[in-house]
């Protein structure tokens, strides 16, 4: 490590100064020799990094993988998934750009991806973890509570359909309200949807015994299925019930499959039955957001609460997506930063499992895997529009309790904010999470 | 004539039944035999329905309520039943046209209540049952004719006051305060309620002494902890790893952070270590608080110090029971949903959106004086807009046309100094040349480069402002690179490559 390679380094004086830097050893972390490397400020590395971003990205766009690797190997230097903002970003960008360039040779990328164990609950653990240190689940929940309450005042029965249906903690505080209300408890009917039966099971043993405890007459009713392939007929609503869905970062895995990939698949992948005459002639122009919101819509809900993440990741092009993602995550990472200390091992966990796959999935994949295909509010709502719902306002009291939770999660950077009737959470300025509430509009479908 | 049918028909239901609350959207057909004002073709989508063209049926209040609601139109007699009805029309030898009844004999009724401000009134929002409309109607906009003996309770619906007469005094609960009730629910609402509030004026006295409140608590509300066979209070602080834990060595290294929030918690600081173990305890009180004794206390104050004891940081015991998994090697076996259902389990409505951020108020201000993320990136669209500003960037050494030789300087200083040799003009020389000789100017569309690499300027779509520029300036710029590279590689560099990277 010593001398040898400096004099190598310099009988190469003429090469290029990224050569240069490569050549010496690069990780303040690890004490190198070279103490003016660790002079280099945070600051300017991390401007070195987004530099080297970008150029990268744009190398492995223009296919130019010579100049990209080259990229990959000086930000594999500087960044860092235990060094501050900046270099945790990079780290996961450059992984996401890597697995980019890796998937045009398809054979290596699956063979390198293959003994990957994944266990879901290491899912679910994650998820626990965002839970916990992000406020924004929990202000959603908040959110989505408040408004079923506003809308369900007065009514005796009422119908949940939760499109994922994993986080009890969110229901169980619903139960709470709805407990000590002043008409009593309504007959509370929660249709919970995942992949998977065992975290279906558990939500329904948590709720089920919270229940039992508030004396709320409930029930429980598990679909174990994927949102893309749900058969909305194993949905029974009843008569008299009153009917609320609640989406939380659902809908956006949907656009995956539009229409050139839909054409390969068979045509029909709902039944026939639940989206009705009025869209028959729909049928081969609709992609698959739009039926499933018609679906969606001719349960004639009550209630619809949408809450999404709140940036364009699903631009055509990969600069694009990567500078929206670069000041999304940055925003992200920084809420991180300044509530959770560098060392926290459900920090890095975050990090890396949900947010760094977020990232992959926005910069690596695409077609139908790219399933983290986020989008700006007025385009959700332009669409919710066009699907036959209206617009229904959050009432000042969700507002106030969502303000509160994120005032006192400790620091001082949220920020929550009324845009048309719709909520949207930001760090700082930075627009993160977007929620809105809508109601089944009689007039309906808008063409 | 169709119109005077209807008409007359109308005219007919309205003498018989002396308030006709016509709801009409659109379509009226004749109901020759029941005393219905108007018939609403139904929309497509009623839920659940199996016939989505279920009749609805509007009654006027009248109507409902009366004992003979099958009304003979010719003879205005009341019938109880509809069978009845028929029998009688028997009687009366009518025409053949009339004396049919409505084609769709067995669909399904669904009836809306008559009074506008109700929520049933909305055919949407119709009940399948007439018996259960009748009711409804009762209770909700009728007088309340019955009287419990006991408790004064009154009911408009006979059926439910006989109900209650069963259960009057059956079943009570009777919180420490005096308070008698008979809902459960209620009960326990009230009990955390009660504790909170005693626990509130016992801390506007003392001042700052929520735990030694908390502790005598936790005796009166079974508490929902998970197994972990130790008592509650002690774990937490010996299985400390948590995050939530690590509130306690940061707080005395923040002495001086001057947020609000801080300040606000002034005097919850200092029992912010002993909440962290009373929180664990406190959570079994809040077992039951709900969320609007949660609002409740949020909108009275704004300090933080009511919320306290009443949110539970069940996070902690969350970390907790996670960091007790991730001890215990939890996750990777296949019964790890069970470190899930354990910090399920001591999730509580106002727990889980409580300010658990309380203990996370000490990372108010993060020790590094780092740049965000976020402000790095505005920095660097600025810098990519006004390409001339790069100077930063340029100091890597990247290209420059009229280098600042103030960076320049430093450059080969920080490398001879760093490297430690005696080479140090080699270094600079060859950082000079380089950035001498390697074309031009990175930011900024110069020929030469454009012309080595054939590149148009932009290199993608078109994101947002600064970076914007500053992309389209490293389209230029990845001719620097390139030149840099092919340099080296021209120099048939590869063995200094190797060595450059395996250190």
């Amino acid at each position: 490590m010593g001398p040898t390679s400096q004099e190598d380094g310099s009988s190469s004086a003429t090469s290029s100064p990224l050569q240069f830097f490569s050549m010496t050893p690069f990780s303040p972390n690890l004490g190198s020799p070279y103490p003016w490397l660790r002079e280099l400020k945070s600051e300017e590395r991390g401007l070195y990094l987004i530099h080297l971003l970008l150029t990268c990205a744009n190398y492995v766009s223009l296919n130019n993988l010579e100049n990209a690797n080259l990229c990959l190997e000086q930000i594999s230097q500087l960044a860092s998934a235990n060094g501050d903002t900046m270099q945790r970003i990079s780290a996961y960008f450059n992984e996401a750009l890597a697995d980019r360039i890796l998937k045009s040779w398809p054979g290596i990328h699956m063979a390198l991806n293959s003994t990957k164990i994944s266990s879901f609950s290491e899912e679910v653990i994650v998820k626990r973890y965002y839970f916990e240190l992000c406020p924004f689940l929990k202000a959603a929940y908040l959110i989505t509570n408040q408004a079923v309450t506003d809308a369900m005042e007065g009514e005796k029965m009422v119908h949940i359909i939760d499109l994922n249906s994993s986080e009890p903690a969110q229901w169980i505080a619903l139960l709470h309200t709805l407990s000590s209300r002043q008409e009593g408890p309504p007959h509370l009917r929660i249709t919970g949807i995942h992949q998977r039966r065992e975290v279906l099971e558990q939500m329904a043993c948590r709720l089920n015994e919270e229940a039992e405890k508030l004396d709320v007459p409930f029930q429980f009713n598990p679909i174990v299925s994927k949102l893309e392939d749900l058969d909305l007929e194993k949905i029974r609503v009843k008569t008299g019930e009153a009917l609320a869905i609640s989406s939380v970062f659902q809908l956006h895995s949907l656009l995956a499959f539009d229409e050139d990939i839909m054409q390969k698949k068979s045509p029909l992948q709902m039944s026939q039955k639940t989206l009705g005459e009025l869209l028959e002639k729909d049928l081969k122009s609709s992609t698959k957001i739009d039926r499933f919101l018609s679906a969606l819509w001719s349960l004639s809900p009550k209630l619809m609460v949408v809450a999404e993440q709140d940036s364009n990741h699903n631009g055509s092009t990969l600069m694009e997506r990567l500078t929206e993602a670069l000041y999304y995550y940055a925003a992200l990472f920084d809420c991180l930063e300044s509530s959770v200390p560098r060392t926290s091992m459900e920090r890095i966990t975050v990090e890396k499992m949900l947010f760094g796959e977020e990232i992959k999935n926005i910069i690596a994949c695409e077609g139908v895997e790219r399933k983290a295909r986020h989008k700006k509010l007025e385009k959700w709502v332009r669409r919710l529009n066009k699907a036959g719902f209206g617009n229904v306002k959050f009432s000042y009291l969700a507002l106030l309790q969502a303000k509160r939770l994120l005032e006192n999660f400790g620091c001082d950077g949220y920020r929550i904010k009324e845009e048309n009737g719709c909520v949207v959470i930001c760090w700082q300025d930075r627009p993160l999470f977007q929620l809105s509430a809508w109601r089944f509009r009689r007039f309906g479908i808008q063409h | 004539m169709p119109v005077d049918l209807v008409s007359s028909s109308a005219m007919t239901v309205s003498t018989a039944s002396a308030e006709a609350s016509v709801s009409s959207s659109g379509n009226q057909t004749t109901q020759p035999t029941a005393a219905t004002s108007t018939t609403i073709k139904k929309k497509r989508n009623l839920p659940g329905m199996p016939d989505p063209d279920a009749e609805v049926i509007a009654l006027s209040p009248k109507t409902l309520m009366a004992t003979n609601r099958f009304v003979c139109e010719i003879c205005n007699k009341g019938f109880q039943r509809d069978q009845n009805l028929q029998l009688h029309r028997r009687g009366h030898n009518l025409p053949w046209k009339l004396r049919q009844r409505s084609s769709k004999e067995v669909r399904k009724r669904v009836y809306v209540c008559p009074e506008p401000s109700c929520v049933h009134h909305d055919p949407l929002r119709a009940l399948g049952d007439l018996t259960g409309i009748k009711k409804h109607f009762c209770r909700k906009h009728g007088e309340k004719k019955w009287k419990c003996d006991k408790c004064s309770k009154k009911y408009a619906v006979q059926s439910d006051w006989k109900a209650h007469l069963k259960i009057c005094g059956t079943r009570e609960y009777k919180c420490d305060c005096g308070t008698l009730f008979s809902r459960r629910d209620s009960f326990i609402t009230h009990r955390a309620f009660c504790d909170a509030l005693a626990e509130e004026s016992a801390r506007a006295q003392t001042g700052a002494n929520p735990n030694s409140e908390d502790e005598p608590n936790i005796q009166t509300v079974d508490s929902p902890q998970p197994p972990p066979p130790p008592t509650p209070s002690l774990p937490p602080l010996s299985v400390a790893p948590a995050t939530a834990l690590e509130v306690l060595p940061l707080q005395t290294e923040l002495p001086d952070d001057p947020t609000p929030i801080l300040e606000e918690a002034g005097t919850a600081n200092p029992c912010m270590n002993r909440n962290c173990s009373g929180s664990s305890n406190s959570s079994s009180s809040n077992g039951s608080t709900t969320s609007s004794v949660f609002a409740s206390l949020f909108a009275s104050s704004n300090t933080s110090t009511n919320l306290q004891p009443h949110q539970t940081p069940a996070f902690s015991d969350l970390i907790r029971a996670m960091s007790r998994s991730d001890h215990s090697t939890d996750l990777q076996q296949p019964s790890s949903v069970e470190p899930v259902s354990l910090c399920l389990s001591t999730a509580t409505a106002s727990s889980i959106f409580g300010t658990a951020g309380q203990e996370r108020r000490q990372y108010a201000s993060p020790p590094q004086p780092a740049m965000s993320a976020t402000a790095l990136l505005q920095k660097a669209a600025q810098m990519g807009a006004t390409a001339t500003n790069a100077s930063l960037l340029r100091g890597f050494g990247l290209v420059s046309s009229s280098s600042s030789p103030s960076v320049q300087q430093i450059e080969p200083d920080r490398v001879a100094s760093g490297l430690g040799l005696g080479l140090p003009c080699d270094e600079g020389a060859g950082l000079k040349e380089l950035m001498m000789g390697s074309s031009s100017s990175v930011f900024g569309p110069k020929q030469t480069t454009l012309d080595f690499l054939g590149l148009g300027m932009a290199a993608g779509g078109s994101p947002a402002g600064g970076l914007s520029a500053l992309i389209t300036s490293i389209g230029g710029g990845g001719g620097g690179l390139d030149v840099g590279a092919a340099a080296s590689f021209r120099a048939g560099d590869f063995a200094g490559k190797e060595m450059g990277r395996s250190s």
